[in-house]
């Protein structure tokens, strides 16, 4: 029974992988046995042209079915490609989504860790300046100080903005 | 809108101010800068650290307490909920919302829900001084 639904199975691959051969073998199957028939009367002594004919009458439809055939099978695996290219279409949209998703919480968090130690820096940035005033160099070092901790803001916000959203 | 925007300094900003204002914040270093800069600009200060702790300093203190200046990522009970519990106990609560990653839709109901404005980490402490003049003012 397994072995059965194997064959079957193969067999349908087979025409969907191969559909022109498969309806040419259908036809030369036809012509076979169309022949033997000839053969067996014309052994019996009894053919005549138009028993030719009546052998062979089913030829026409026979190769319009196995066109047919060809056809179907064709437009079948043109389907099916196209809905697998869609199955793996939405598939990489919903990986895309889960990666843009995980992102997006891990940016969620990276930007609650990052902008409360910059309000720290910022504040007491401040304070400092206030303190420093008399001295040029410090003061200096603590504009510096206050313009890294910006770009570190603004790096922060512009990549959340760009590749996030 | 609630938000204010565009914001000028105001004179009284410059000036010693004497409202008193209660400062949520879960950071401790922050929480100690925030108390000294608000202190220098002359404003009495109040402090929490987590949700619960401000709406039992806010109950204690109620009367005295003009402004409210809560973070939103707090732990156990959130800013979201401590300003709604805050609003409940005193409708005119004048809340001021920080947060160091604040989407846009949360944004929107917590200024629906009564938050007089919200300020993004990491503020300037110009910044933070104008938008507290004038949530002040604004309510007076």
């Amino acid at each position: 029974m397994k072995s059965l639904k194997s064959v079957v199975e193969s067999l349908k691959g087979l025409c969907e992988k191969y559909p022109a051969v498969v309806s040419g073998y259908f036809l030369v199957g036809y012509s076979f046995i169309a022949l033997i028939r000839m053969l067996i009367r014309a052994k019996k002594g009894n053919l005549f042209v138009e028993d030719l004919c009546d052998v062979f009458s089913a030829l026409p439809f026979m190769w319009l079915l196995a066109l047919s055939i060809v056809k179907l099978m064709q437009e079948r695996s043109r389907l099916r490609q196209i809905q697998n290219e869609l199955a793996r279409e939405q598939l990489q949209r919903q990986i895309t989504e889960i990666q843009l998703s995980a992102l997006r919480k891990a940016e969620k968090a990276l930007q609650h860790s990052i902008n409360n130690p910059l309000a720290v820096i910022a504040l007491s940035l401040s304070r400092l300046k206030r303190a420093v005033q008399v001295d040029r160099d410090l003061l200096d070092e603590t504009n510096d100080i206050e313009c890294a901790s910006r770009r570190i803001g603004t790096v922060l916000t512009d990549f959340s903005r760009t590749q996030l959203r | 809108m609630n938000e204010m925007q565009n914001m000028e300094p105001t004179p009284r900003a410059q000036t010693l101010c004497r409202e008193t204002i209660l400062i949520v914040e879960d950071d401790e270093p922050l929480l100690r800068l925030l108390r000294f800069f608000l202190d220098d600009a002359g404003y009495n200060v109040l402090s929490a650290m987590n949700g619960e702790e401000a709406v039992d300093t806010y109950i204690k203190h109620r009367g005295e307490i003009d402004l409210v200046l809560t973070d939103l990522g707090l732990p156990g009970l959130t800013g979201k909920d401590e300003m709604l519990t805050l609003e409940r106990i005193n409708p005119n609560v004048r809340i001021i919302c920080a947060s160091g990653y604040i989407e846009p839709t949360l944004r929107m109901e917590m200024l629906q829900a009564g938050a007089k404005a919200i300020i993004s980490k990491p503020y300037e402490p110009q910044e933070l001084l104008q938008k507290v003049r004038t949530v002040l003012d604004s309510c007076t």
